[in-house]
């Protein structure tokens, strides 16, 4: 599994038969180790599309499971081979688990935060708001 | 998955016979950064930038993926790309064979939606 961030949503009619009424997000991967890094990195990170069944919002830190892992969250079992999806959310990151995450030896106390705004659409108050930004 | 955009058509001859008559394009894949600059912000965030300013547009032109095409998409499209197990079975749906049955189709990536629209938000400062 790997750490992103929830940054948006995707809509699609025309879709292939088993990914129907799936509700699909766009996750950033955090890039390199994800302790700490730049806002332009995320800019330039793998930008996947999962699967979301746990209702992640925009801001929200998520832990995406690539591959069989991915099917095993929508159904788990042996058999889900037939399900079409190679990328899902499997948890959702709490906000204290996230500090913990980040306390890396890249982070320094007190350094600025890269958040989402307030206003925008699906956001939730702090969400994102653990976000680590090198250099700020 | 991932999202990107129909850049292209590829046409071969000689190929193994699971995958004739298969349609295969060219996907760009977005980044975050593509992204703002499609919503409308023509100038960008200038902490994200752009992807093919920052990567250079030879880098992104490389990342380009071919894939099977089962939603007769076209070149301009977004689109959702499929990798792997998931990208054979969406093929062996569209083409009738019965889910009890393992896929066949040597591919590793496919065209599993167009996309209407994409909403996003954008971390900053």
């Amino acid at each position: 599994m790997k750490r992103g961030l929830v940054v948006g949503e995707v809509w699609a009619t025309r879709m292939a038969p088993g990914l129907e009424s799936r509700p699909l997000k766009l996750v950033v991967e955090y890039p390199g180790s994800g302790a700490a890094f730049e806002l332009k990195e995320l800019g330039l990170a793998p930008l996947v599309v999962a699967v979301d069944t746990l209702d992640a919002r925009r801001g929200q830190e998520v832990l995406v499971a690539y591959g069989s892992g991915a099917r095993n969250v929508l159904r788990p079992g042996p058999d889900n081979r037939h399900e079409l999806c190679d990328a899902a959310v499997a948890m959702l990151v709490e906000d204290s688990v996230a500090k913990v995450l980040k306390q890396g030896p890249e982070r320094e106390p007190g350094q600025a935060l890269a958040q989402f705004p307030a206003n925008s659409p699906g956001s939730h108050g702090q969400a994102g708001s653990s976000l680590a930004k090198r250099g700020a | 998955m991932f999202l990107g955009k129909v850049i292209g058509t590829v046409w071969s001859t000689v190929k193994w016979p699971q995958v004739q008559g298969l349609k295969l394009l060219l996907v760009r894949p977005y980044h975050l950064a593509d992204l703002a600059a499609k919503s409308g912000d023509a100038d960008g965030d200038p902490a994200l930038g752009f992807a093919c300013d920052v990567a250079g547009e030879k880098a992104c032109a490389a990342e380009a993926v071919v894939c099977a095409d089962l939603l007769d998409a076209g070149v301009g499209d977004d689109v959702i790309v499929a990798f792997g197990h998931a990208a054979r079975v969406a093929v062996a749906a569209a083409s009738g064979q019965s889910a009890a049955k393992p896929p066949t189709k040597p591919i590793d990536a496919a065209v599993v939606a167009i996309v209407d629209s994409i909403a996003v938000a954008r971390p900053s400062t």
